[in-house]
């Protein structure tokens, strides 16, 4: 049956007319409810609009299966009605019937919850936090001069802690909660609504994510918000103002970030909506990032003496041990995207790895064409495009698939970060266009070429991807450029140039390496 | 008076001399030898920036009491950039001396001289 609405669903991907996207909502609400109350269909694919709509592949039924039948017998139970239990708030809407409540985060009993993906997801989350602090902060900390080594670190610190409150009052709410097409609702504002009550065994959980608590994907959520505008910091690094740059990432997260998070990852999003394929974030985050980044550049400006003295890395170990703890977070931020411990969360991984691997490989071997050396700071950079670019198609591709973008990643991202930058003339202090910017857009628009319906159940549309890239490329540059023309006139952006001189660690922060 | 008073009052010397002057001094040495302490003084009261006098005048109070303000100076004048071959020189190079602790490499090996032609002048990668 599943396959049939699936069918059916499909026909309408490429309808442009409201009324039919709010049948997929609904069409994806027949089949979510189903999907956590039944074996069959027991994974919930969250950030995969496309995938949710269509039926889970059987192959994913071995792998997935046996674990939630030991970790919650009753879901192994075919054709049990979901259980979606109204609460207070949602009673008024009784008689939409549960398919429509299945649109929206929901209250449900404790034994719904698969205790196998929330582990996984628990897990996952730590990683991906993992990934900015410390990962992204020593990657970036170590290419920066010494005397902003302190500034750059403590920019991954503050952000982390800034948008992790901006996230619980209001962020998660605009970006995954239903609303329309371009932003979510206000309901989930101070995660009203996030229920645990022990003693009638209820939980609320994400209609994106039906088998883990909500807290844990506000959580897992929580952490891509966080590594988004910390990817920015890279580009405009040793020159910006601390009060700026705090004031800037907190109006990107909540005018930039959760807007496109919705279009992409809320399955009513626009993009959503136009089979825009993005499975753990390489358009929400890294072209994201990236042309924010580049924009950035231009805005606050080259640093002094760019171009004409040399600006030598402090340490480069530190960038490598930061890469390499970006590498490991980065198998919860792709794995950790099936949102579920199952097969296609095992595929995802795998593919990250193959494409990492493959992409330092490619980069070592341009270097050593181009240069006839290889380099710790290409290798790293290496490791960083293959991520990037598998991001987007993790999920979604084979181990061909994942060589093949491994490859382009390596060469493009290459070219992003030497021929690219000098083009574009802007100085994008950590290469965050070239590596994140460049990555994104080849992982994206490689992943229409190779989706793989056998794992995803989609097929991809190199069209639709190019959609998603270009709308992403001018929503968030044009956003950006504004922002920071606001900031600057309210602030300024740069710091003074004997601060720039000195340093920002003892020009902003009063301190030092020792 | 403690070292990290000593320290913190130098740093400012330490910036404010590259600043203004483009000289690199060295810190730690500054603390550990009072010859090249007095030149250092002497140069940066030389400069006329009234900053660099009150630093001058603070590190000094610090180092030799408020005494030996007035104490004539070195009959050695002790060179500011390079460090006395003196073996109570630090073996470490000095903290602020961004270039020999950053430098990928600073020891004339074949890949010192990339570094040092344009390694990572406008590009980093």
């Amino acid at each position: 049956m599943n396959i049939k609405i699936a069918d059916k669903a499909k026909q309408f991907m490429n309808i442009h007319d409201t009324k039919k996207w709010m049948l997929i909502g609904v069409l994806n609400a027949l089949l979510l409810v189903p999907g956590y109350s039944s074996a069959e269909t027991a994974t919930p694919v969250a950030k995969d609009q496309s995938a949710a709509i269509v039926a889970p592949p059987s192959a994913d039924v071995p792998d997935s299966a046996p674990a939630e039948a030991e970790a919650v017998p009753a879901a192994a139970e075919p054709e049990v009605p979901a259980p979606v239990m109204a609460t207070e708030e949602h009673e008024e809407d009784e008689d939409t019937g549960p398919e429509a409540s299945a649109t929206e985060p929901s209250v449900i009993g404790f034994d719904k919850i698969s205790a196998g993906d929330t582990a996984w997801m628990l897990s996952s989350t730590a990683l991906v936090l993992l990934m900015t602090i410390p990962g992204l902060a020593l990657f970036y900390g170590g290419m920066v001069r010494k005397r902003n080594v302190l500034s750059t670190v403590l920019q991954s610190f503050a952000i982390t802690c800034l948008v992790t409150v901006l996230w619980v009052v209001i962020g998660y709410s605009l970006a995954f909660t239903p609303n329309n097409l371009y932003i979510g609702s206000l309901d989930r504002v101070m995660l009203n609504g996030l229920t645990y009550i022990k003693e009638t065994s209820q939980i609320s959980v994400s209609h994106i994510a039906s088998t883990i608590p909500e807290s844990v994907f506000i959580m897992f959520q929580l952490t891509f918000a966080i590594i988004t505008p910390a990817l920015i910091t890279g580009a405009f690094a040793e020159r910006i103002k601390f009060s700026a740059m705090m004031v800037f990432i907190a109006i990107w997260t909540v005018v930039i970030y959760a807007p496109i998070a919705h279009w992409v990852w809320e399955p009513g999003g626009w993009l959503a909506s136009q089979g825009v394929l993005d499975f753990a974030g390489g358009t929400v985050v890294h072209i994201n990032a990236g042309v924010a980044g580049l924009v950035c550049a231009y805005m606050v400006g080259p640093r002094r003496g760019y171009g004409k003295e040399p600006f030598p890395p402090y340490n480069l170990v530190y960038t490598m041990i930061g890469a390499s703890l970006l590498w490991v977070g980065w198998f919860g931020f792709n794995a950790g995207s099936a949102v579920a411990s199952d097969g296609r969360a095992g595929m995802a991984m795998l593919a990250t790895q193959v494409a990492t691997g493959t992409a330092v490989l490619t980069w070592m071997a341009v270097e050593w064409v181009r240069k006839s050396r290889a380099t710790l700071l290409g290798a790293c950079s290496g490791a960083v495009a293959g991520l990037v670019a598998i991001t987007p198609a993790s999920g979604f591709v084979d181990v061909k698939g994942a060589l093949v973008i491994g490859i382009a990643a390596g060469l493009f991202c290459y070219w992003g970060a030497t021929g690219l930058k000098r083009l574009l003339g802007a100085d994008d202090a950590l290469d965050v266009f070239g590596i994140h910017g460049v990555g994104g857009i080849v992982g994206a628009i490689l992943t229409g070429v190779f989706a793989s319906k056998a794992i995803s159940g989609a097929e991809g549309s190199v069209v639709s991807q190019c959609i998603g890239v270009l709308v992403t490329l001018v929503y968030s540059g044009v956003g950006t450029y504004i922002i920071l023309q606001v900031v600057d006139w309210v602030i300024g952006l740069r710091v003074s140039p004997d601060d720039e001189q000195d340093g920002l660690d003892i020009s902003q922060h009063a301190e030092r390496l020792a | 008076m403690s070292d990290a008073d000593k320290t913190a009052v130098a740093a400012h010397l330490y910036v404010t001399l590259r600043r203004t002057a483009n000289r690199v001094i060295d810190v730690e040495w500054m603390s550990k030898n009072e010859e090249y302490a007095r030149e250092i003084l002497r140069l940066s009261r030389s400069l006329g920036a009234e900053d660099l006098s009150r630093y001058a005048d603070r590190y000094e109070e610090l180092m030799f009491g408020k005494t030996a303000a007035v104490a004539p100076p070195p009959a050695v004048v002790a060179p500011v950039v390079e460090k006395p071959a003196s073996t109570e020189a630090p073996a470490l190079p000095s903290m602020f001396d961004e270039a020999a602790a950053s430098t990928p490499s600073s020891d004339g090996s074949g890949e010192g001289s990339e570094g040092s032609n344009d390694r990572y002048i406008g590009h980093l990668r």
